[in-house]
């Protein structure tokens, strides 16, 4: 069992096979430097009890192909990026700490697939980007790339 | 600032990640104050570094990423450096007039803007119509230009240790294939699964040994209207050419080093015969050890037997194969052909003759007597 620290000063306990799908980690524990617990300063607790329960359930990839549940993994990663966009991007932030490279996958995949064919109205209400740009900037932007803003594929709705 | 940029009710509850996110995200939070000055918002995204946030933009059509541009202050070049490119309007009718200035507007503006330095994925999927009366290619170029640019620029060294290549369905311009084949010193292995764009094909580098072509039927990779298709490669050793060629002619130039060689490409013939193709393509592949034949070949030697009742086994070279395959349809008119392939062929160990069905055509089946009629007599010759 190899002990994780959250920056809340929380403990967690993980199976060794789960936490090495981290390169980060399994590359402290192949340099000695996993005996006691690993402080990760930079994952709260909340975002931390996420990234291990992908960790638990993907702690087999290869035998999930062979037993087919594969189907059974896929359902889970739906269900697991169903949060919302502040606990996405902790999320990605963790992963990408912690170099988790199919969860850092799946996670911005699914930002991709929200923003895909959305407004720039509706991707600033959904991300809570203030618009500083003049008006005229962004005239500008949108007069060099008209193609862009045009088509009936534009989805304006925030969800 | 607009009134659903605000929204007080999105700022995080919980009070205890809030803090946290403040205290240790890489960047500089962005806040906003509500007009009623209730809670401090967070502007969730910019907590991503633009490292991540690019990672995200890349995993979205170009489309979807320039529009971007406009969200913000930050947000104004990211998407100059995305590193897929994924642009794909086969869902748009192909006469829809804005689809198309979409697509060359896109090509015009967004090809300068980008500044990633490395192409990691790249996918044009266009659907258009000929009749439109616009020319697509000089647009088509230019994201192909890009493209092996930006892949060969930044993967000299994959490029340089590259054994084996495989293109598929690709229009590939000729200054395009001869720079595909000077940056592949190292390539031994060659597969064209179909292509058009180019007449000349030139392997030169000693280590490239194997020439595997394939030409698809229908539409595709039509040879236009001049119809000639030209290989040449010193050093294979193992050459196939299959598909079909419609009426293109195949000159296969300067080999010397065969091993192998199947022909079993089919052509239609349009114009009158021309002697020298069949007779050049035999002369090319005399030396080869195991040799392969089409139909092609038997019909067309078969068809200058009966123009000119006089050739006789003349003109056609010596073959020195010792494994001779002959994927063939026999018909009382192509047994002349066959007979005068077998009789130039004397050195034969091992020989197969498969038939080759073609609709309408008589079968090997009822012509068997007379191919062993005719191997009896090519036996005893050789004997």
């Amino acid at each position: 069992m190899v002990k994780l620290k959250s920056n809340d000063d929380k403990e967690f306990e993980v199976e060794e096979a789960a936490v090495i799908q981290s390169e980060m980690i399994k590359n402290m524990i192949e340099d000695g430097c996993a005996t006691s617990v690993i402080p990760l300063p930079n994952i709260d607790s909340k975002t931390l009890i996420k990234v291990i329960e992908y960790l638990n359930k993907h702690i087999n990839m290869g035998k999930a192909a062979e037993t087919g549940e594969e189907d059974d993994l896929k359902e889970f990663d739906e269900q697991f990026v169903n949060m919302g966009w502040e606990e996405l991007f902790d999320v990605i932030m963790a992963a990408n700490y912690l170099n988790i490279h199919e969860l850092m996958e799946l996670c911005c995949q699914s930002a991709a697939d929200r923003l895909k064919n959305k407004s720039v109205r509706a991707v600033r209400e959904m991300l809570k980007i203030t618009n500083d740009l003049t008006e005229e900037e962004e005239q500008e932007i949108i007069n060099d790339a008209p193609w862009a803003f045009e088509g009936p594929e534009i989805d304006d709705t925030v969800n | 600032m607009s009134k659903q940029d605000q929204s007080p009710d999105s700022c995080g509850d919980d009070e205890n990640s809030k803090s946290l996110l403040k205290q240790n995200a890489p960047q500089k939070k962005v806040k906003i104050e509500t007009e009623c000055d209730e809670i401090d918002c967070i502007d969730w995204i910019s907590q991503l570094p633009d490292e991540l946030v690019i990672k995200i933009l890349s995993l979205l059509s170009v489309t979807d990423a320039f529009r971007t541009c406009s969200l913000s202050k930050r947000w104004q070049y990211l998407c100059n450096f995305i590193d897929n490119f994924i642009y794909d309007n086969e869902e748009c009718s192909c006469s829809d007039s804005t689809t198309v200035h979409k697509f060359i507007s896109l090509t015009d503006n967004v090809l300068p803007r980008l500044s990633c330095s490395s192409v990691k994925k790249f996918r044009l999927k266009f659907a258009f119509d000929h009749d439109d009366g616009v020319s697509y290619n000089p647009k088509i170029d230019k994201w192909l230009e890009f493209a092996v640019h930006k892949i060969s620029e930044d993967c000299v060294l994959n490029w340089i240790s590259l054994k084996s290549l495989t293109l598929g369905y690709l229009f590939i311009r000729e200054e395009h294939i001869e720079q595909i084949m000077s940056n592949c010193p190292q390539l031994e292995s060659l597969k064209l699964n179909g292509f058009y764009g180019f007449k000349r094909l030139h392997m030169t580098s000693p280590k490239c040994m194997r020439l595997d072509h394939y030409h698809p039927d229908g539409h595709w990779g039509s040879f236009e209207y001049d119809c000639s298709f030209e290989i040449i490669a010193p050093y294979v050793q193992h050459l196939r050419v299959s598909g079909n060629f419609e009426d293109a002619k195949i000159r296969l130039g300067n080999f010397s080093t065969f091993v192998h060689a199947s022909l079993t490409f089919s052509r239609y013939e349009y114009d009158a015969i021309d002697e020298n193709i069949v007779k050049d393509l035999l002369v090319t592949v005399r030396c080869a050890n195991e040799l392969m034949l089409s139909s092609w070949f038997i019909k067309e030697i078969s068809d200058l037997m009966f123009e000119e009742e006089d050739v006789f086994f003349e003109f056609l070279p010596l073959l020195e194969c010792r494994r001779l395959t002959i994927s063939s349809y026999i018909t009382q008119y192509s047994l002349s052909g066959l007979d005068n392939l077998l009789r130039s062929t004397p050195y034969p160990e091992n020989l197969m003759i498969f038939p080759d069905y073609v609709p309408g055509r008589i079968w090997l089946l009822g012509m068997w007597d007379k191919v062993v009629a005719a191997l009896e007599i090519w036996l005893e010759r050789s004997i």
